[in-house]
């Protein structure tokens, strides 16, 4: 049965543990952020470092856009010279095969109105966290894997090269104008083994019982790791909103979690570094169902483990296995990815 | 096997029943044509799917998508896209795809029914606009008048899109020549690959 957590409860847990002083609150002013969002900050990190977090949010260029070839179609070589030659600084993520952080761009074109981007042969990202999760999942020539939240098709593209193109991914989201753009993307790179549905990713598994090897849950959320990219994030989101979007990760997760085959993957990811979103909403659902789910270790995380502990509330000991991207550590959106299988 | 299914506004059928399509290859392709269907056959798949009742979007898929396509129909799922977009039915005509006239040269190593664009040319269409004489590079027969033909980027042979010949390939061949007709259009736009940059909002993640 789907875990369904009114917000108001989750609230509550929350709440009564946060502590709001007057130094968080000139904190807080100094950097234009919600008193509630620093609290957190400082009971993470400690106060020297939640400073250092602050200032990465605050500098946008330590941040680049990145490039994933689609080699597929294209030649990657032939990309990077033609972008090359167009004015582009290029230069490969060691982490991330076919994948280039643009160091300086052209004037004109831009980096998402090249021929080379027309004809399909990369796709754009902001930020190069947004490439974790898709190699996470370790998607393979002829898997059946269902991208629940799909728009607007980084992730989807990228399990699409990584499969072959052999195979099918069902690429499903609920946001009709998003979903013209994951088409558009899917169809300009030319892939073929994807259906794109259109369902509310909560109630997923009434289409899906426990049929699906492979999911990939790209939870919409707050994007508290993307605020760089979006400065009103800092005072936008209010603690209470924060806990509707948690209600509705859970929901998500747990539905995805019954569509899910035995012995199955599931790959939770956001791009958010509130625990509240992530450490949290996989403790509930591991909770939920025992023994059934369990969290697997991430091969190759060269990145940060999952906490353990927030405001003074115990995750479970698994989450250390899931990777946490923090922008001032690793010079990345913040992010979070845990992979969960199915016994 | 002939397996046409109306499932609400969706029609499906096989390959070899889809009349446009196969009309459209025989007469690019003569007697090849069978080899032509049997490449996409194996490089994409068999069916069809029309997601609307005219056709408007027509995809070609494989079988495993279509098990999928009738799961998700039954229980009453917005099916958006799937297999690849092959064309459009446009006043009773089927209008190819780039991404099908693409497939179909790379698999067979022949390009017919195409123009090939110089620089400025390519840019040009990438922006909508029609393709004129002086940007004409090379030509790809069969080309008569009317016929809906691939544009080529000359760099590449990447079909950046497709339109309406303006003229049959002989005069095109005499006007070629003439520098009163270098900026006049020989073939008008009518899809092109820079829809993608038009047509959508950008979701940058």
């Amino acid at each position: 049965m789907v875990l369904k957590i009114d917000f108001r409860e989750i609230l509550r847990i929350f709440n009564e543990r946060l502590r709001i002083d007057q130094s968080i609150i000139d904190l807080a002013n100094k950097y234009g952020y919600l008193p509630y969002m620093i609290s957190r900050y400082i009971d993470m990190l400690g106060f020297d470092e939640t400073i250092r977090l602050l200032e990465a949010f605050d500098n946008k260029n330590m941040y680049k856009p990145v490039i994933r070839c689609n080699d597929l179609r294209c030649s990657c070589r032939k990309i990077t010279e033609s972008l090359e030659r167009l004015g582009f600084k290029l230069s490969p993520i060691e982490w991330s095969p076919y994948s280039y952080k643009i160091l300086r761009s052209s004037s004109t074109p831009s980096i998402g109105a090249t021929h080379e981007y027309l004809k399909g042969c990369y796709y754009l990202y902001r930020d190069a966290a947004s490439l974790i999760p898709s190699i996470a999942l370790d998607p393979r020539p002829g898997d059946l894997i269902l991208d629940t939240c799909a728009s607007p098709g980084g992730k989807a593209s990228h399990i699409l090269m990584l499969m072959r193109d052999e195979g099918l991914l069902i690429a499903n989201d609920i946001s009709r104008s998003r979903l013209s753009a994951l088409k558009a993307n899917l169809e300009r790179m030319r892939f073929t083994s994807y259906i794109i549905t259109r369902y509310d990713g909560r109630r997923i598994h009434e289409i899906f019982n426990e049929e699906i090897p492979k999911i990939i849950l790209d939870a919409p959320c707050s994007a508290e790791g993307g605020i760089m990219f979006d400065p009103g994030r800092k005072r936008r989101t209010s603690y209470e909103d924060l806990m509707k979007l948690v209600s509705r990760e859970i929901e998500l997760l747990s539905s995805s979690v019954e569509a899910l085959a035995p012995g199955g993957y599931l790959l939770y990811s956001t791009c958010s570094i509130a625990p509240e979103e992530n450490e949290f909403v996989v403790s509930k659902i591991l909770e939920h169902y025992k023994e059934k789910i369990e969290i697997i270790h991430i091969r190759n995380n060269i990145w940060d483990r999952g906490l353990r502990k927030f405001l003074g509330i115990e995750f479970d000991p698994g989450v250390e296995k899931c990777i946490r991207i923090w922008p001032h550590r690793h010079s990345m959106e913040g992010f979070f990815i845990c992979l969960l299988r199915k016994r | 096997m002939s397996a046409e299914k109306k499932m609400k506004y969706i029609v499906v059928k096989d390959l070899e029943d889809f009349s446009p399509l196969i009309i459209y290859i025989k007469k690019l392709y003569f007697k090849e044509y069978e080899d032509v269907i049997d490449l996409l056959k194996k490089k994409i798949g068999s069916r069809i799917v029309c997601l609307d009742e005219n056709c408007k979007e027509i995809f070609l898929t494989k079988d495993l998508s279509i098990n999928y396509l009738d799961k998700m129909l039954r229980k009453n799922v917005e099916v958006i896209g799937l297999g690849i977009f092959i064309g459009s039915i446009i006043k009773k005509r089927f209008v190819p795809s780039p991404h099908l006239l693409e497939i179909i040269y790379r698999s067979i190593n022949k390009i017919r029914g195409a123009v090939s664009a110089e620089k400025d040319g390519v840019k040009n269409f990438l922006y909508g606009k029609d393709l004129l004489y002086r940007s004409l590079k090379d030509l790809y027969p069969p080309l008569e008048k009317g016929d809906i033909i691939a544009v080529l980027d000359k760099d590449d042979y990447s079909v950046i899109g497709v339109g309406e010949l303006l003229e049959d390939l002989e005069k095109i061949m005499i006007l070629k020549r003439d520098k009163r007709y270098e900026n006049m259009p020989i073939v008008a736009n009518v899809m092109d690959l820079g829809i993608y940059l038009r047509a959508q909002h950008m979701f940058i993640e």
